[in-house]
């Protein structure tokens, strides 16, 4: 009894000091990053918030976030929900392939997807080919640009396409669900009534109020993610600015005394605002998600499907649309590495050669070979996994614990805390190492595990929202059983936990190793010795050349080539390995 | 016009079902006239659901079997006439009790008058008080009840009602079907009540007919 006691008390310190050091590890950089931006700008918080307007450059970084997020999360809608609709209406053969493909993007690096969209607008690329030239902005795209007035058109046109293209599958994934598991008879039942008589009752009675919470959630989701996103944004639009953007463009020179004061203005300011944008963001998201599930999963997904047969023609060409768009900008990258553009007498000639495979694997026209960053990206791959696993899983179980013993105030604080760095974007957890850490104690840039850092506190809450209702679902029966065979704790533990876990776990671990791999913003603000960049900072290097050497871009196809392999391969590992479940769900 | 033609609610002539070539019943008739309440007894899996369904437009009929009010209903949309209620009470979990009653209102009344319909509707089937309830709060009988308040004020030309009270316990399924029949009869409503059980069948009904004398094949589904 005393054992089990002082077993449970050093279990219990350990859980406690784990929340409290990720929670620090958190909030900490930031904080001192705060304030050594305010000691070297000389303005409080609250007044550099209030001065936010009166800084040009963050005001119309503002205006572009905000308007380029509205425009991405509408056409992410516009092109999800039809997805999300035929998914989870009707019997699809092989429906977890479809599934596993529409949620490729969503996994893949940034870097990889900007490659794609790079790829896909660019001189020769297929939308020239069919006369839409969103990189030069001629034809139809030059007429829209001199009819709107407004600067740059092709470049947003991409850009919101990109982020649509990133976040369909949160769309499916959040709202096929709910569509597959819904009760058929109350589709029917409200047809039979007469508020539900007509299609437009239908939709206000029975389909707004069902579905409405989960493409809510998946918005506002998609919001936070088009809000902070950063390598798109980089490559897509480079003459305009986000606010994350432009944060880590100033972060370079901000934080440092009597030099560029400017920037540490801007960076201050911003900061505040986007965390005061994001905490309200993630606030809505996590009301709407709660609301969300109270209506979903009411009856089996393959009964509810049954009844409703197979899809029609239109469905199918949806799906296949759908597959063909997701697919697209990866097969491009593919290609992209293997052509060789180059300009003879005026003409231009594509050839198909393995040159800038070559060159990749040797380090040309970078500081690192693609072996080499690749190596590097590994590292700090596995590291990342190492620790994210442990502390998500100790989270995870704080938290079911707390749940168990009915403190769920504490069992609500503590989930909060590991979702913490999903409210700071990748590029403040970036600059609140930077700012916070490396500024205060300049001798730490040369630690080459830096990078590991912010990696670790991006993938975290993944794993916590992985492994907690896995743990949740463990049935104590098994310890109980176990422990009265006489097992030791070890085996019993073996046997009655870590066996019911393997899946989620094998889940965690791919997606940890596949986010680390291609995570950018935060590796990009705070990788200073180049040999150890990784592999997305390698590719943005070399798309960052002057492309007088025809090989530098395909060198840099190549290089995502091999990330997007990579993180493709991890995916298919961890949905082979995920816990089968009704609906998709995440 | 025959006066008893033009007393019928509905009329179904030699109906037959198949589902992936398994025959669910052939050659069914039926003749319901206004405000009758028959019950149809039969075992179960015999196809009395799947034939409520077919006559609601749920489910896929050929042409020229089943007449509402003597129109030919096979493959058009007649939702908001005809009522059905099944078996399971389908209320839903996003509203409370009395926005699942207003569901059944063809008026668009403003928020007191619509507070009124509830309440009478609710005090009418022996639940005064009960709109503010959440659904999840409710037993068996009591969310049966509801149901059946929604479709008395929907007030269809027909009300089907497909084994209602079967996840009732004996007592409750005899108390509520005989209060059925009241309220049904004080509303002068046309009934169709399918069911496996005879006692049941009689409290309802003003007449019972056998599943067996409607169709002249059978077999179970």
């Amino acid at each position: 009894m005393l054992i089990s006691k002082e077993r449970n008390i050093i279990s219990n310190s350990i859980q406690w000091t784990v929340v409290f050091a990720f929670g620090l590890s958190v909030a900490l950089p930031l904080l001192y990053a705060i304030i050594r931006l305010e000691s070297v700008t000389g303005i409080s918080s609250l007044d550099s918030i209030i001065s936010f307007f009166e800084l040009p450059e963050a005001k119309e970084a503002l205006n572009f976030t905000i308007l380029e997020s509205l425009f991405s999360v509408s056409l992410t809608l516009i092109l999800g929900l039809p997805l999300a609709w035929q998914l989870g209406r009707y019997e699809w053969k092989h429906i977890s392939i479809i599934r596993s493909l529409l949620s490729i993007p969503f996994v893949m690096p940034a870097i990889v997807a900007a490659m794609g969209f790079l790829a896909l607008i660019g001189q020769g690329g297929p939308l020239s080919k069919v006369g839409i030239d969103l990189r030069t902005e001629s034809g139809v795209i030059g007429k829209i640009s001199s009819l709107t007035g407004f600067e740059n058109t092709g470049h947003f046109i991409a850009l919101i396409i990109a982020h649509a293209w990133f976040n369909i599958s949160l769309i499916v994934r959040m709202v096929e669900p709910t569509l597959s598991t819904m009760d058929p008879r109350w589709e029917e039942q409200i047809k039979l009534l007469p508020a539900g008589s007509t299609r437009f009752g239908r939709i206000k009675n029975l389909w707004l109020p069902f579905i409405g919470p989960a493409i809510a959630c998946a918005s506002a989701l998609c919001f936070v993610f088009t809000f902070t996103s950063f390598a798109l944004v980089k490559w897509l639009t480079p003459n305009n600015s986000t606010l994350e953007s432009l944060m880590a463009e100033s972060g370079g020179t901000a934080g440092i005394y009597n030099y560029r004061v400017d920037t540490s203005e801007i960076v201050l300011a911003i900061c505040l605002v986007q965390l005061i944008i994001l905490i309200t963001a993630l606030g809505l998201t996590s009301r709407l998600q709660r609301k969300h599930s109270l209506r979903h999963a009411m009856v089996s997904e393959s009964s509810a499907r049954n009844s409703r047969g197979k899809p029609n023609a239109f469905g199918k060409i949806i799906i296949t649309v759908g597959l063909i768009f997701t697919l697209l900008p990866l097969m491009l990258v593919i290609l992209s590495s293997f052509i060789v553009r180059t300009i003879k007498d005026g003409k231009i000639s594509n050839e198909f050669t393995f040159d800038a495979w070559k060159g990749a694997w040797n380090g040309d026209n970078s500081t690192l070979s693609i072996s080499e960053a690749l190596s590097n990206s590994l590292i700090y791959a596995l590291i990342t996994l190492i620790f994210s696993l442990t502390i998500g899983w100790i989270m995870a179980s704080s938290i079911h614990r707390l749940e168990n013993s009915g403190k769920m105030k504490s069992a609500k604080i503590v989930d909060m805390v590991s979702m913490a760095p999903l409210a700071i974007s990748a590029v403040m957890i970036g600059l609140g190492i930077l700012l916070g850490i490396l500024r205060w104690i300049p001798t730490m840039f040369n630690w080459f595990l830096i990078p590991v850092i912010p990696h670790i506190l991006l993938t975290t809450p993944f794993v916590v929202r992985i492994m907690l209702p896995a743990i949740r679902s463990l049935d104590n029966s098994f310890e109980e059983q176990a422990k009265m065979l006489g097992l030791s704790p070890i085996k019993v533990w073996i046997h009655s936990r870590l066996s019911f876990l393997l899946g989620p776990l094998a889940v965690s671990g791919s997606l940890i190793i596949a986010f680390s791999l291609g995570e950018f913003g935060a590796t990009w603000i705070l990788v200073r010795s180049g040999s150890w960049d990784t592999l997305s900072i390698l590719i943005d290097q070399l798309m960052g050349q002057p492309k007088f050497d025809p090989l530098v871009y395909p060198m840099a196809m190549a290089g995502a080539t091999v990330l997007m392999t990579l993180t493709f391969v991890l995916f298919l590992l961890a949905e082979k390995v995920r816990p089968n479940g009704e609906g998709s769900g995440f | 016009m025959d006066k008893n033609i033009s007393k019928r609610v509905i009329e179904i002539k030699n109906l037959d079902k198949e589902f992936d070539g398994n025959r669910i019943f052939n050659n069914l008739n039926l003749i319901v006239e206004e405000n009758q309440i028959i019950a149809i007894l039969g075992p179960s899996g015999c196809g009395k659901t799947t034939m409520l369904r077919m006559i609601c437009g749920l489910e896929n009929c050929d042409g020229d079997s089943i007449y509402f009010k003597n129109q030919d209903i096979c493959g058009s949309d007649i939702y908001g006439k005809i009522g059905l209620i099944f078996q399971k009470p389908i209320l839903f979990p996003h509203l409370n009790v009395g926005r699942n009653i207003l569901l059944g209102s063809k008026l668009k009344g403003d928020k007191k008058s619509n507070m009124e319909i509830v309440e009478r509707e609710l005090e009418f089937i022996g639940l005064p008080g009960f709109a503010k309830r959440k659904i999840e709060s409710l037993s068996g009988g009591e969310a049966q009840r509801v149901v059946l308040a929604r479709a008395l004020l929907a007030n269809p030309e027909l009300l089907l009602l497909d084994e209602p009270f079967s996840a009732l316990d004996v007592k409750s399924r005899r108390s509520l079907a005989k209060e059925t029949r009241k309220f049904l009869k004080s509303r002068k409503m046309t009934a169709i009540h399918v069911t496996h059980d005879k006692n049941e069948a009689e409290l309802v009904a003003d007449l019972v007919l056998n599943w067996e004398e409607l169709c002249s094949q059978n077999k179970t589904d």
